[in-house]
């Protein structure tokens, strides 16, 4: 018991000074990148925010192994399947700077979808905020992303993969679901 | 040799028929339309119990089932067992009238008490080493509401998880607080006519019922502990069941000297049988709780487990008939904390500390003093006791290759402190006199274990999986346990997969130092094994899936109790078994239908040193069918369930002398549930079930024929345990946000 009991304090010790591991996503960052890749075809606005190719920023925590770890392997995956929303897709990944500079860049580049990784959940309502009018379709590895404001999140639940959709952030970037998908998804205001 | 005789060709049949099936498949798929293809996508289930890693089920190795919360909830599933039984496929359980028996694919084992199948729940192993006993049944103790899903992984699992997972692993996932907000406080009850001789429904009058009911209380919420996030999920409960009474036909009992056995006030002297109105009932109070707090998962559980049983055998052959005195009981305390970091972008490491303590106290009470191995003056006590305690850390590490999950290695070690022990005390009943203590016996040992397993998708529709597990245990010496599996996404929406396992089994303290008057120890027997080859295609066509696959399983040393002389047995590597078989399996849904189905059939052989023969208990046949409506509005949800299984051989079918020889016949349990909120009081909800078993016995003989006679002379019709045929019940949960 004295075993268990160092072990107890250890923990406790390790965890004040840890990454939060209960916000990751545990829907494979495959199946994500499969997701992202149809939700697309859902957002009637995505082929004219888009154009010809549908350029995607995947954006992750500057020193947050976990977050850089589902970035890159959510890159990797959704550059396998080459086309979002029906349209080729090229994707970029970068370090998460802040929301004005994000906006700032899916307007000069025009990004049709970004990725945010684990990690990034407390930044989101600020994000959100600052991408108010930009034409963008943004997406969170977890559940959190959607209710603090990105548009689309993804959870699970009872062993599937959840849509959460975050209909207020869809209204103010742009962003018009067909009912087909809202009928699949969990909404949060 | 009789049992390889042809084995060679059946296996190339049975791995021939999902390379036919691919054909016959492909050319039928037809092309879904997006939302159809984002629902199929939304439909895949997310796995971890097959590679200790989350995964879409069919990239897992091996076969594995899902049953989600919505469906337990939705077809009235009260147990582990009934959620194996109404919505699984490849597992089966067998109720004795005591904790259920379960089995798989043909094989199931008498008085196994969940020895052959692993139970995990969220990452800790419940079975214990005393008597590898896990319990599927409310005695269980892990309460259903607080359970995300089950995931039955089917096939030898030892190469992760070590011992006992010999059908395969039960792995429970709980919810996270998300998923169980608020405040939940549940009530349910449950009602079952009296019943006499044969399963026979005699009696609806309120004071002739059997009944059940459950009181639990539960929390689901997110919080704030030193600044980090946090959830915290409990639930307690309290679940008791008595009756329904059974009536039994008499049978002759005599001591061994020949004169009539005195049974008791109930019942005339040496003549076991009547009603039984004191001997049927369970009392399982548990609590389960987890707090998640930044990288650590800490658990605990408690739980008693309480039990009478209305037939001999299952542990209380010495007792009175329908004695209140005798009675079995249970007690689990288990605690687990698992921390989870990661070293750079690419490496993750995982370290979990676990403590349990368990205990076992059989009570018979019985009028003949010659029943205790140390006669008493008076009526006599036999009372058996059980214990161990366990405590144990396991590191595991994970590296991945490409930083895209295409290539990880995991390297586990596993190691822990058992002390398990146990005796037979002799008691005189009427003052609580020890009148002898036999077999009692501790001990202290070391177990440990080192795994590693390599995950590789060279190319997107090929996942490969390998890995082996080295276990060195002092009871059943050292294992290594391999697996190889392979995934192809053979086309669109198509997989076929092929794998190979093996697991063992290291013998219970019970099997080889359990001593008792009819039981010697054995020290010198050793593990039981078990090699599986495995093959399965599954098709996906928009919300509908269906699977098919076939097995082939090899068993050896399995331990069974054998007669030493006249009066005593000892538990020794006797047998072998052998079978093959097939699997399948369709779900969907089409707006707001949803169906779904199973089919186990295997064919299984027995070899002992007398000969080949068939196995007892075991269903060659059994699956379950089911279908459900969400009516609109507030309208119930109507769900209808079946679980079937065909005969079977009774336990003492081959060696009990009875003539006929007694098989079950073919049965099956129907469930009719509704379920919906209540119209006009936010956060209350119900559910109301029925449910009725067309067969009126199981395959196990009860009565004092139960014992082993294998010289007897020929006893005429054995009397088959009875089937609690009907049962309603109604659920009423109030859920209260914070």
């Amino acid at each position: 018991m004295k075993a268990l009991l160092l072990t107890i304090i250890v923990l406790v010790a390790l965890t004040i000074g840890s990454d939060s591991w209960a916000e990751t996503s545990r829907v494979p960052v495959h199946l994500q990148a499969q997701l992202t890749g149809r939700l697309g075809t859902f957002d009637r606005n995505f082929q004219a925010r888009a154009g010809t190719v549908a350029r995607v920023l995947v954006l992750h925590k500057d020193g947050n192994a976990d977050s850089v770890s589902a970035a890159t392997a959510f890159a990797k995956a959704l550059g396998e399947i080459h086309q979002v929303g029906g349209l080729e897709a090229t994707v970029e990944e970068a370090a998460f700077i802040d929301g004005a500079k994000l906006a700032v860049r899916c307007r000069a580049q025009k990004i049709a979808l970004v990725y945010f990784a684990a990690g990034l959940e407390s930044e989101m309502s600020r994000v959100a905020q600052a991408l108010v009018g930009v034409d963008v379709l943004t997406i969170g590895g977890s559940s959190l992303y959607a209710v603090q404001g990105a548009v689309v999140a993804f959870d699970l639940e009872e062993a599937r993969p959840k849509l959460v959709l975050n209909l207020r952030s869809a209204k103010a970037q742009n962003v018009s679901f067909k009912a087909e998908l809202l009928k699949l998804a969990r909404i949060v205001e | 040799m009789a049992l390889a005789r042809g084995n060679r060709r059946r296996t190339a049949l049975l791995f021939a028929l999902p390379c036919a099936l691919t054909a016959l498949l492909a050319s039928s798929v037809a092309r879904a339309d997006d939302a159809d293809e984002l629902a199929a996508l939304l439909d895949e289930h997310v796995v971890n119990g097959a590679s200790k890693s989350d995964e879409v089920a069919t990239d897992a190795p091996g076969t594995t089932s899902v049953i989600t919360a919505e469906d337990m909830r939705r077809y009235g599933i009260r147990s582990i067992a009934e959620a194996i039984d109404f919505l699984g496929m490849g597992l089966v359980t067998q109720n004795p009238l005591h904790s259920v028996e379960i089995g798989g694919r043909g094989v199931l084992l008498t008085s196994d008490f969940g020895n052959h199948v692993l139970l995990v729940v969220d990452g800790h192993v419940l079975n214990e080493p005393w008597g590898g006993t896990a319990y599927f049944e409310q005695g269980a103790g892990i309460p259903l509401e607080l359970v995300d899903h089950i995931e039955l992984v089917l096939g030898p699992g030892s190469v992760l998880y070590g011992g006992n997972a010999m059908f395969g692993v039960v792995n429970v996932v709980t919810k996270r607080a998300a998923s169980f907000a608020g405040l939940h406080f549940i009530g349910e009850g449950g009602l079952s006519p009296e019943q006499g001789g044969n399963g026979k429904l005699t009696s609806f009058a309120p004071g002739d019922l059997g009944g059940s009911y459950r009181l639990a209380a539960g929390i689901g919420h997110k919080l704030t502990l030193f600044g980090r996030p946090a959830e915290l999920t409990a639930q307690a409960e309290l679940y008791r069941q008595n009756g329904p009474t059974f009536l039994w036909d008499r049978q002759a009992s005599t001591n061994e000297d020949g004169t009539p056995t005195n049974v008791g006030a109930r019942a005339p002297v040496g003549q076991w049988g009547g009603r039984i109105r004191s001997q049927y009932d369970t009392s399982v109070p548990s609590v389960y709780a987890r707090l998640d707090l930044g990288s650590v998962s800490v658990m605990v559980r408690a739980e008693t487990y309480h039990r009478r049983t209305p037939t001999q055998g299952f542990g209380q052959l010495i007792s009175d008939f329908d004695e209140p005195r005798s009675f079995e009981r249970d007690r689990f305390v288990s605690a687990d904390v698992q921390y989870r970091t990661r070293f750079g972008s690419r490496f993750t490491f995982s370290a979990r500390g676990y403590a349990d303590a368990y205990d076992y106290l059989q009570n018979g009470y019985s009028s003949e003093p010659s029943s205790c191995s140390v006669p008493t003056a008076g009526p006599c006590l036999f009372v058996a006791r059980g214990h161990s305690r366990w405590i144990g850390s396991e590191l595991q590490g994970e590296y991945d290759w490409t930083g895209s999950g295409r290539l990880t290695t995991m390297l586990g070690v596993d190691g822990r402190v058992r002390q398990v022990g146990g005796e037979t005390n002799s008691v005189e009943a009427d003052t609580g006199v020890v009148a002898g203590v036999e077999g009692k016996k501790s001990m202290t040992e070391l177990v440990g274990a080192a795994y590693l397993q390599q995950r590789w998708t060279p190319v997107p529709f090929v996942h490969l999986n390998g890995g082996a597990r080295y276990d060195v245990d002092p009871r059943g010496g050292t294992r290594v346990s391999p697996r190889a599996a392979a995934a192809f996404d053979v086309w669109r929406n198509g997989v076929l997969k092929v794998s190979y396992a093996e697991a063992f089994r290291a013998p219970t303290f019970y099997e080889a130092f359990y001593a008792s008057p009819d039981q010697i120890p054995n020290p010198n027997i050793r593990s039981e094994t078990v090699r599986g080859l495995e093959s399965s295609i599954e098709q996906r066509l928009g919300r509908h899936k269906i699977l098919f696959g076939v097995f082939r399983t090899w068993w050896s040393d399995m331990l069974s109790i054998r007669p030493v002389d006249d009066n005593v047995s000892q538990y020794e590597n006797v047998s072998r078994i052998d079978n093959y078989g097939y699997n399948a399996r369709t779900e969907g849904a089409v707006g707001a239908f949803r169906y779904g189905g199973s089919v186990t059939g295997a064919y299984t052989r027995r070899g002992t040193p007398k000969g080949t023969e068939t196995l007892p208990v075991a269903p060659q046949l059994f699956g379950n069918l089911r279908a459900s409506y969400t009516l609109p509005g507030y309208w119930p949800t109507v769900a209808l369930a079946t679980t079937f299984v065909g005969t079977r051989p009774a336990d003492r079918a081959l060696d009990g002398n009875f003539d006929p020889a007694p098989y079950a016949p073919a049965s099956a349990e129907l469930r009719l549930t509704l379920s919906q909120r209540v119209p006009g009081v936010p956060g209350l909800s119900y559910r109301v079930a029925g449910s009725f078993t067309t067969g009126s016995v199981v395959p196990y003989v009860a009565g004092p024929t139960q014992s082993f006679a294998a010289d007897a002379e020929t006893r005429g019709a054995a009397q088959l345990t009875q089937v609690v045929r009907l049962v309603t019940f109604a659920t009423l949960q109030y859920d209260l946000p914070l």
